[in-house]
């Protein structure tokens, strides 16, 4: 953790009240209605814990509530989540890593100025923070001096929303489609507990391996494996249809 | 600075968040200091944020609400345990009628009901001797019936070819069920209606 944000961290004068917590943390836009839609419901012999959670683990969901208050802890808890999660993120634009993860901590940073400025209603991370560091990705990108950053340093929350919401390419769109099509059909092939193990972690984006090897039911070690060899196949599958 | 290139498998791990502290400082320096890693790094996180995309499996359909036996989901009987329950009324007021006919012919009939011998096909003779004593007025009403429903009782269990009881009988079969159709709704025991002992003692005894 950078120095400053370790500054930023520490204990406030005052902490405000409460304010409502999020009913469920998100990887992106439609992270938060996929994990509400994808409740299967079925009692899977293998692994046999497959129930969608239908509200965050109490410690995630007093961590955030926490941390809208202001509590330091619970901020460093939540970064040490999803820190990982937002470098990925951001590697994925073509920032090479050293930057990738300075535009982590400043992504940090700005969620939590704004928390403390009492623009941030709610906390789903970790969406918030993906589409915070994206738009600082495309900011990086478009300005080479940080003092133009600074300028729009209040704007950044509602325009990273207004650009996560713009509209994507027509043909880039149907590439996607084609893309995630291809992935579904490849993922379909998978042999059916593997496939579950993989869906439950692709829609629990919150919970750690700790906590999704408990919920499975299986070892963490374990989930991760099945995680890798389930992305091989559709890796695999996807490299086929492409040209 | 490791000189050694990741592999696929650390490159997933790493993307997932699966490497532990060691291994993933290790790979996070050789990254940046290899640009061929760096790249398939970064592709590696694009195809983890496509996977992020990917639609949530078809939601399962919900469990079929098992329909409730018939009593239960429908609280007016169906029609045809409605016809039934019609035809058993006919029956039972058929029946019972039969058995007014039978006692008050036993009542009236100085021997207390058909002997042993009549149970054959009576003889017109025999027939018009058991009109012309039927028309003696009777004078042991109460002990006949006991004493005719006690000689049925002894009744054997071969043919019983009189017509009059085998006719009682037959109807009277309807009678028992009746009642024990009643009386599996109401709860009630066979037992308790005078007119089930009748039917059931002669059915038992002079049944086919």
């Amino acid at each position: 953790m950078s120095r400053t944000l370790a500054l930023l961290l520490s204990p406030g004068p005052a902490v405000p009240p409460a304010l409502p917590v999020s009913p469920w943390p998100g990887s992106g836009s439609r992270a938060a209605d996929q994990t509400l839609a994808r409740g299967d419901g079925q009692a899977a012999a293998s692994p046999p814990a497959l129930a969608v959670l239908p509200a965050p683990p109490p410690d995630e969901a007093a961590l955030r509530c926490a941390a809208l208050a202001g509590d330091a802890a619970s901020w460093s808890a939540l970064i040490a989540r999803y820190n990982h999660k937002v470098v990925v993120s951001v590697l994925a634009r073509g920032v090479p890593l050293e930057r990738a993860k300075e535009i982590a901590q400043e992504t940090w940073l700005r969620l939590i100025e704004n928390q403390r400025a009492g623009r941030l209603q709610e906390l789903v991370l970790p969406g918030l923070a993906i589409v915070q560091a994206g738009y600082l990705a495309a900011n990086a990108r478009r300005s080479a001096s940080r003092d133009e950053r600074a300028q729009d340093e209040r704007a950044h929350t509602v325009a990273a929303a207004a650009h996560a919401a713009a509209p994507v390419p027509p043909e880039e769109h149907a590439i996607g489609r084609q893309r995630l099509a291809q992935l579904e059909r490849a993922l379909a092939t998978c042999p059916t507990g593997a496939r579950r193990v993989f869906e439950f972690v692709y829609a629990h984006p919150e919970l750690t391996y700790d906590e999704l090897a408990r919920e499975l039911q299986l070892s963490a070690q374990r989930v991760k494996q099945i995680v890798c060899e389930v992305r091989k196949r559709l890796r695999a599958a996807l490299l086929e249809c492409e040209p | 600075m490791s000189t050694r290139h990741i592999t696929d498998e650390e490159r997933a791990l790493y993307v997932i968040d699966g490497l532990a502290s060691p291994a993933r400082e290790q790979l996070e320096q050789h990254v940046m200091s290899c640009p061929d890693c760096a790249a398939a790094l970064a592709d590696e996180a694009r195809f983890e944020l496509l996977l992020h995309e990917l639609p949530p499996p078809p939601v399962a359909a919900p469990a079929p609400v098992v329909a409730l036996p018939q009593p239960f989901a429908d609280p007016e009987p169906p029609p045809l345990r409605a016809s039934m329950r019609r035809r058993w009324e006919v029956r039972s007021v058929w029946a019972l009628a039969a058995a007014a006919a039978l006692l008050f012919w036993v009542k009236l009939s100085p021997n207390g009901g058909p002997s042993p011998a009549r149970r054959t096909a009576p003889e017109p003779h025999d027939a018009i001797v058991a009109a012309e004593q039927s028309l003696t007025p009777p004078s042991q009403g109460p002990e006949l019936l006991a004493c005719n429903l006690e000689t049925a009782s002894q009744c054997s269990w071969g043919p019983a070819p009189g017509a009059l009881v085998g006719s009682v009988s037959l109807i009277s079969l309807p009678i028992a069920e009746m009642e024990l159709d009643n009386a599996s709704e109401s709860g009630s025991s066979v037992c308790d209606a005078p007119e089930a002992v009748a039917c059931s003692g002669r059915s038992q005894t002079c049944g086919p």
